[in-house]
């Protein structure tokens, strides 16, 4: 009885493992993350900046899913052209200011969009580098800003005391924003802290940090893309 | 690579890391510890009523028949190596060191360690689980490649608490369910009201001890038929000669070992 | 233990589980379950 049973549940376990696999291709993109993140690596691979990196030959095999990605993209997401992924959003600051995200790209080089949360030990932690990387970045004419992906409402005044409490803590002064509608596709990511980088026009470039970094890890993973 | 999907609004009744590629659903413990760990300290209802709905409801059946990682252990004690034996009297005092992995590193600390950011730290996940090791964090680093600058120390220790697992899942039988799993130990304290129970025929019982010969988790299913140890895997009622075990819904029998029962005639 | 009061007690946990479990989902537990499932924290997996 038992090995049927064990037969039984194997059986399962792989169906469901590949219910889930399967499921996030065919999945509309609102709830797929799987789909958009591969659409995210597979654009970046003909950008000429990549080749200084070395893991833009890993971006190879996506590519293939590259064509049926970019047809399935969310409306309000702009595809420049079918080299990267451009991201454009409104939303509001910590303060509640209104801001657009090509106001902030524009002014700098590169901009560096760090994911946090809240409830994330690692990503607070980082907190004090990211600000240290602040400074270093605006002699580059780079900047940091953050995304905290736990306060939803900025009229809701615990959860932004919280993020107040957390960023006065770190001493950080760079500026923080309230995620927006379509952060999930335009920004895919599956573990906080992951920082990406965005040009002036608003493309993501190279891969995503995913984990919690130092100030000169960061700062040379920019010194990276700037050439 | 991750399902983010809404079924993740729900945990799943066994241990199972929602960083697992095949993870449709939250993992209790994971739920559990991040609700825990939260800036207001908030009696976490969601994840409380459900760990206590699946309890009451089938109790260490979840532990028998529903946790992946007790089959991986199954499993891995199938391979045929020499099997070890555990002194009952230590084995004894072993068991309660779940409940202290309970009250301890899932519930304790978690809610009143803070850090000096106001923030609390999971700690079973962080510093014990390996199942999210295996399920989550062994998949993800095979294959995700932008994770890997991140690895640390603390990869380093969970892969050889996995190991340790792996090793002693080789020569014992479901050590980890046995010694330290913090939601086996919350099931258990449903098992003689949840809804799902082993019954003993005590009129059909002859005491032959056949059943706690077949019982791997050492328990005496005919004297202690829903101990706290006891994962309902059946063995006992397949192995009863008389018939006497069986399981139970509501108390209704459903699934006895088929076999005939000899009713004894007991004179009082 | 008898039968009777070990049913009771039975039904009392079952109706106290599922009345906490639909108080925590209306009050948004439901949604927090669902952020720290998808947004993992790095610290919950054992990565760092």
């Amino acid at each position: 009885m038992i090995k049927k049973w064990i037969c039984l549940a194997c059986i399962l376990c792989l169906a469901m493992s590949a219910a889930a696999c399967s499921s996030s291709k065919q999945e509309p993109p609102a709830v797929s993350e799987a789909e958009t993140s591969v659409s995210a690596e597979a654009s970046e691979v003909p950008e000429p900046e990549e080749s200084a990196l070395p893991e833009s030959e890993e971006n190879a095999p996506p590519e293939s899913a590259a064509p049926e990605s970019e047809e399935a993209a969310v409306p309000g997401e702009e595809k420049a052209a079918e080299e990267s992924v451009k991201i454009s959003f409104e939303t509001v600051d910590l303060e509640g200011k209104p801001v657009r995200s090509e106001e902030i790209f524009s002014e700098n080089k590169i901009t560096m969009v760090n994911l946090w949360g809240t409830y994330c030990g690692p990503c607070i932690r980082e907190m004090p580098d990211l600000e240290v990387l602040r400074g270093r970045l605006e002699e580059k004419d780079c900047a940091v800003i953050g995304v905290i992906l736990d306060v939803w409402d900025v009229n809701d005044s615990e959860m932004t005391g919280y993020a107040d409490e957390i960023i006065s803590q770190a001493g950080v002064t760079y500026r923080n924003l309230i995620p927006w509608d379509s952060i999930m596709e335009d920004l895919p990511c599956e573990f906080i802290p992951t920082t990406f980088f965005i040009d002036s026009e608003g493309h993501i470039l190279g891969e995503a940090a995913v984990g919690a970094r130092g100030a000169d890890e960061y700062e040379a993973l920019v010194d990276a893309l700037l050439e | 690579m991750l399902y983010g999907g809404p079924l993740k609004h729900f945990c799943v009744p066994g241990m199972n890391c929602y960083s697992c590629p095949g993870a449709l659903g939250a993992c209790p413990v994971g739920a559990l510890q991040n609700a825990l760990t939260a800036r207001r300290r908030r009696f976490p209802f969601y994840v409380f009523g459900y760990l206590l709905a699946a309890g009451v409801i089938a109790g260490r059946f979840i532990c028998g028949w529903l946790c992946l990682f007790g089959l991986v252990q199954e499993l891995l004690y199938k391979i045929p190596v020499p099997k070890i034996r555990i002194p009952e009297k230590i084995d004894r005092k072993l068991r309660y060191l779940k409940y202290a992995v309970l009250v301890v590193l899932v519930i304790g600390l978690p809610l009143f360690w803070r850090s000096p950011y106001g923030s609390g730290t999971p700690f079973f996940c962080k510093f014990l689980c390996p199942v999210g090791t295996l399920e989550g964090g062994v998949p993800l680093v095979l294959l995700n490649r932008a994770l890997r600058p991140a690895l640390g120390w603390l990869f380093r220790w969970k892969m050889l608490l996995l190991l340790l697992c792996v090793l002693s899942s080789m020569v014992i039988y479901r050590p980890f369910c046995k010694y330290i799993c913090p939601l086996g130990a919350f099931y258990s304290l449903f098992q003689k009201i949840s809804v799902v129970r082993i019954e003993v025929n005590t009129d059909a019982c002859i005491r032959c001890g056949t059943c706690a010969g077949a019982c791997a988790m050492n328990v005496r299913p005919d004297q202690a038929p829903n101990s706290t140890e006891c994962i309902r895997c059946g063995e006992c009622i397949r192995a009863c000669p008389a018939g006497a075990l069986s399981f139970s819904c509501a108390g209704k029998e459903i699934l006895g070992s088929g076999k005939k029962q000899r009713k004894k005639v007991t004179v009082k | 233990m008898k039968e009777k009061q070990r049913k009771t007690g039975t039904m009392l946990v079952l109706a106290a589980a599922l009345g906490m479990c639909i108080f925590g989902a209306v009050n948004g537990e439901a949604e927090e379950v669902f952020l720290k499932a998808v947004k993992i924290c790095m610290e919950c997996i054992g990565l760092g």
